[in-house]
Parts: structure tokens; sequence; C-alpha cells
């Protein structure tokens, strides 16, 4: 594999290695005459909805945002939905931990805007509306200058937006909220976008990647497709690894193959764990990433939530949790960019350089919340309290916050053999605050250990086990705990 | 726009809308102290789930406790300042000393003055001991009770089917919880609750 450097922003350089597919060839540039000798002798387009939902379902074509959602079914939804449908090209990834769209856009953009022609075309859209990442001006641009080139050929007229720096800019609601015109935020929707999305109209928004493939299928044919890949899950897939090195590395790989030789030549091991999927991931114990496969199927069976909603983002058996505060922060991350949540609260504005070791105080420094490199190179000062710090988060009145503070604080269903871990290291420092019980008051109601089952859980007699002292970021939590006990037993004393 | 022609009709007392204001806070302080009482009883009775943990019932009957105080205090404040009956400040805290519907109006000025207790204590509750919280706590019983019986007997709309309706629908719930409880008590120990993870209770607005 032949390596590259791509420039996708202000300190967000990425490595990226050629690929088969997608990242094939990329020694002859993004330009629109290379992409059209390429695809010279393509098929014909499918130009009907249905034609196309086929094709999208004989190799089940599944969204590569996070939710695994099969395109076909958008398709369909949107082509018979009332209304004129619009098509979303979603590459703001938002995740800071993924940059495999920008790469994508940068070096193939025509591939992505192929596959939203093809689709907007088969169901009758009559605009696309590309979304980039704001925090990586190279993408905007490279993104621009291919729109304008490609402008006299495209039946379906494009315009091209920038997402807002922030983590959850590239969320699909998000998204459409910014194309409305409103804060680019996501919100609690009642309807799919398909059925009705932006304006009211059926809308097709899936990842830049998504639409790639579903280029690359169209113009190769389902049995060339089907070349690579698993009879389950053909063709390929694109990574984000970030390992040891200054910069995460960018792939494209068949489906099936082994993680773990591409962690290595990414410069990344796993013998502390491994994240997959970004901030809502998954924490993978060493000994279960040995033997996994690219796969959706092998990684849900490792107990990684990839492509499911309702997943439990915790994994049993890191080597220690209690690891996480010494020396062994498991700091090993693929990027997956698989969300395994759709989280709808607002979070960490995280463009700016991506974590890395997050232990000590230092962690603060490099913490993606702190700010954005935008354009003008400024990184803005990090807000108290930032409600969109997963870190210091006061608790977020919507519907995803259950989701975020289970990852970050490790609320999640726990049974035997599994243990709290958050993939985000709680905040260190010595703690200010101690818990103690009145062992007179305590009648074992066992709020506490609803409310603060980080620090307290129940014995076998439902009385609380605590453990003394608060790191700061649970201490809110703390004081609900106390406030809440029906006898006033548990308290915070200063150590 | 709406506002002000409220407030103008206030002024020109044209409509009597404090007098609706006054009627309609009773009732949706009925269903209130209603949904207060059954959160309450029901802390101590129902174990806990996953979707459902103790704590989110114990917050559900702090904020809508809270909830009823603030349509309590609209409830007194219209029956002070409306002209439509005649009833002075004092006769709406001391119970019994109101010309109009001496006797019903005065057990809801009991229940009133009940509340008031128990809010306060329920404030200093760190500062008080279990017990005398306590002891003070289980009169919200009482007051619910006496709210209730004031609305039945002097309220405006009581005479309805659907405002009678809506008071056994109430009296009905609490008496099911407070059953729930008892048959609870008999057979566990409060503390038999099952200890869960919790997303819930953060979405109810814990303090």
């Amino acid at each position: 594999m032949s390596g590259l450097t791509v420039a996708a922003g202000q300190g967000a350089d990425v490595w990226v290695h050629e690929g088969p597919r997608l990242l094939a060839d990329l020694d002859h540039g993004p330009g629109l005459a290379v992409h059209r000798r390429r695809s010279v002798g393509r098929r014909p387009w499918p130009t009907s909805d249905p034609e196309l939902a086929e094709l999208l379902e004989s190799i089940d074509l599944r969204g590569r945002g996070g939710a695994a959602f099969p395109l076909a079914r958008k398709v369909r939804t949107a082509a018979k939905s009332r209304g004129r449908p619009v098509v979303v090209v979603n590459a703001a990834e938002g995740e800071p931990a993924s940059s495999k769209d920008s790469t994508l856009m940068l070096l193939k953009p025509h591939l992505v805007l192929d596959g939203a022609q093809l689709v907007a075309q088969a169901i009758g859209a009559d605009t696309i509306h590309v979304v980039v990442p704001g925090e990586r001006p190279a993408v905007h641009q490279g993104v621009r200058t291919a729109i304008g080139d490609r402008a006299d050929a495209d039946l379906v007229p494009m315009s091209l937006h920038q997402a807002e720096c922030r983590f959850v800019a590239g969320e699909s609601s998000a998204v459409l909220e910014l194309l409305s015109g409103r804060p680019n935020l996501p919100v609690t929707t009642s309807r799919p976008s398909a059925v009705s999305g932006l304006g009211g109209r059926p809308t097709v928004l899936s990842n830049a990647e998504t639409y790639a493939q579903a280029a690359l299928l169209a113009r190769d044919g389902v049995d060339a497709y089907c070349n690579l890949g698993t009879p389950a899950e053909p063709g390929t897939r694109l990574l984000t690894i970030d390992g040891d090195g200054d910069r995460p590395t960018v792939l494209e790989v068949a489906h099936g193959t082994r993680l773990a030789p591409l962690l290595a030549a990414a410069d990344a091991d796993a013998d502390n764990g491994l994240l997959l999927g970004g901030y809502h991931g998954t924490w993978l114990p060493p000994e279960a990433v040995a033997n996994l496969t690219v796969s959706a199927s092998a990684m849900v069976d490792a107990g990684a939530a990839i492509g499911r909603r309702d997943a439990a983002p915790a994994v049993g058996r890191l080597p220690d949790p209690t690891d996480r505060r010494g020396g062994g922060v498991p700091r090993r991350r693929v990027r997956e960019p698989l969300r395994s949540l759709q989280v709808r609260a607002p979070r960490a504005r995280s463009c700016g350089p991506r974590p890395r070791d997050r232990r000590g105080p230092e962690q603060r420094a490099d913490h993606p919340a702190h700010g954005c490199r935008g354009a003008a190179g400024r990184v803005p000062p990090p807000r108290r309290h930032d409600p969109l710090d997963p870190l210091t988060a006061p608790r977020l009145p919507s519907r995803g916050r259950g989701a975020l503070e289970r990852i970050v604080h490790g609320r999640c269903a726990r049974g035997p053999g599994r243990c709290r871990v958050s993939p985000v290291p709680p905040a260190s420092g010595p703690a200010r605050q101690q818990l103690s019980v009145d062992w007179q008051a305590c009648d074992g109601h066992g709020l506490c250990a609803e409310i603060l089952p980080e620090l307290v859980h129940l014995d076998e007699w439902h009385f609380p086990v605590v453990q003394r002292a608060v790191p700061k970021d649970l201490e809110r939590l703390a004081r609900a705990a106390v406030v809440a006990c029906p006898k006033l037993a548990l308290k915070i004393t200063k150590p | 726009m709406l506002g002000e022609a409220v407030l103008a009709a206030v002024v020109a007392e044209e409509a009597p809308v404090l007098w609706y204001a006054n009627r309609g806070s009773g009732f949706v302080l009925l269903g209130l102290l209603t949904i207060t009482t059954v959160a309450g009883v029901l802390a101590g009775a129902v174990p806990g789930s996953r979707e459902w943990p103790r704590a989110a019932t114990q917050a559900m009957h702090r904020n809508v406790g809270l909830l009823s105080a603030a349509f309590l205090a609209i409830h007194v404040v219209t029956t002070v300042v409306d002209e439509f009956v005649d009833v002075r400040w004092w006769q709406a805290i001391v119970p019994f000393t109101s010309g109009y519907e001496r006797v019903w109006l005065g057990l809801g000025v009991v229940g009133l003055d009940l509340i008031g207790a128990v809010i306060i204590t329920s404030m200093l509750r760190h500062r008080l001991g279990h017990r005398l919280w306590r002891g003070i706590h289980v009169v919200s019983y009482l007051a619910w009770a006496l709210g209730t019986v004031h609305g039945l007997a002097m309220g405006t709309d009581a005479g309805t089917r659907w405002g009678v309706a809506f008071a056994a629908v109430c009296a009905m719930a609490v008496a099911v919880a407070v059953g729930a409880r008892l048959v609870s008590a008999r057979a566990a120990p409060p503390s038999a609750g099952v200890p869960t993870a919790n997303p819930v209770t953060s979405h109810l607005g814990m303090p």
C-alpha cells in the first residue's frame, strides 16, 4: 500500500493508504477529466426508483455513517412519499475521530457526486445538497471546485453547505436543521426524513461514502462489486485508524479483512484495548481485537455496537477498569465511523486536534471540546461547565442525553461479566469531596445506587457500598444522590 | 396581543378573568396534588425497574409537588384579588374566618396551611430529624382530602358531571396507590428494591 498525506484542513492531516476501489488510483488527482476517463464504458444508470432499490438491495448496501440503514429502503420510501424528493450528501463527519469522509471528498469527490446524481435522478429529486465539515476548509474548497466543474453535465443541480465546527453537526437531523436555516443542532424528529425531511419533503440523506459505494455499484455492476468482501457483506469500507503516529490513517479495506494487521500498518496496537466507533464507540478488550475482522457481524459478535442504535456502548472485561485512572488508559482507537448511537444532544465542539492520550491534567488541554481550529486558526477558550463538554456536562434535557451519559459515565446495562467502563476517562485530579453513609439512618432504599452507579453499588442486602472519593465530574450527581436519599443517610464531606 | 387583551379585560373588569383563573387553577390543582400524592405514596412502595427507577418516582413527586405549590399560589391569590366573592387576605390564611362559605372555604384554608407546613419542613429537611419531617409530611394525605372536599363542596363546577368524574378518578387513584403501598409494606420491607443502573432520573430534573 502506498501512502499519501492529505491536508484535510488545519491540524487535520491524515495518512491515506491506497485502496482497491474508492481509494484506488490516487496519483491522478481528484479531477473530473480523470474521473470521466475511469468511468468510460460504464453501465447505464438505473433510471427508476424500483430499479435502483433493487440494485442496492442486491448487495444490501447500508449507510456508512454509523446507523447502517439500508439505502434501498430510504430510496423506496422517499420515492413513494408525498412531495418532490431531495437528496442530501452528508460529508460532515462531526466525529472528531473520523476523517474518512473528508478524505473521500478530497480525493474522489466525483465518485460521491455521481452517486448522489444517480440516486437523485432515480427518485426524481430536484436538488442535491452537499454538506461538508466546517472545520476542514480544504474539503469545502475541493468540493466547490468539483461541483463547478461538472455543473453543465449534471441533470440535478447541486448546492454546497458547510456544517458548523461541532461534534454533532454531522448528525442527520442536525444537517437538515442546517439546510433549513436553523442552528446546526440535532433535533428530535417524529418521522423519518425519507418520509418528511427537508421542508417536509421526502429526503434521502446518507453519508458520503454510501453514495460513492452506490456509484461504484452502478458503474461496475453487482458481480464486479462482489469480487471483494464477504458473501454477506460484499465490497469495501473506509476506516479511520488513530494510532501512535501524529496523524490518523484512512484506508479502504474489503469486508472480512482481519483488523490486527491494519492496526499494525497504521502504527496502532490494541495491547490496552481498542475503541471502536469513535467517541460513541465501544471499547474492545485486546483478546477480542486479535481475531476481529472488518465486518458488521463480526463486530457485533465481539460485543461492539456496530450499526445498532439501541446497543449499549459497553463491553465486558477490559483488563482492569481502574487502570484508566492510573497508567493503563487504553488509548488505541480505531475510528470505524460507525456511530453506534444516534445522539440527539448537542455535544463537544470537537474540531481541532483530536484527543490523544487523555491522562492527567494535560487531558484538558487537548480535549476536543477545546475548540475548533477554524480558518482563522484561533482556538476559542474552553467554557467552564460547557453543557456540550462530555467531561463536565451538566445533564442535558433531551432523549439523547441518556445515551450520551451512559457513554460518558459508563451507564450501561450491567450484568454479570460486564463492567462499567467509559470510553472517556473521568476527569482527574484529587477529589474534593467524599461520600459517607450514616449507617444509623440508612434503610437501604437504594436510590443512591440508581443515581450514582459509578460510586455506589448495593450489596446483597441492598445496602450501599460506597466509594468514598468523588471524582470532580461526578460531583453534581453525588449531590443529586444525597438529595434523593429518603433517609438523608448519604452525606458529602470534605476529605 | 392576547396578553394585552387579557390585561385590558382585567383592568376594565369586562371579563371575570380572575374568577375563571381561580376556578381553573382549582381543578388543575386537584389533578396535580393527586399526582404528587400518588407519586409520593408509590415512591416507597413499588420496586424500581431499569426503565422507571424509584429515584424517578421520587423526582416526579418533588417536581410535580413544586408545580402544585405554584398553582396553589395562583389559586389563593386569585381568590383574594378577585372581587366576585369577598375573601380578604387573612381569611385565605386563617381557617374559618371567611364570611363566604365559612366551612368549605375553611377546609381549603386548612389544606393550604398544611401544605405550607409540608413544603417548609421539606425544604428544611436536612435540619430536621427524619421523624419530625415524616410526622409532618404524612399530613399531606389530610391536606389532599381536605382540598378535594373543599373543591367538591363549593367548586362552581363541582356539580357538573365531568367535575364529579374527575374528582372520583383522583380519589380512586390515591386509594389504589395507598392500597398498593399497604400491601407491599406487608409483603416485604421497603428496602427490597432492585438496584439498577439508571438513565431515567437524570431526565427528570434532579436538583
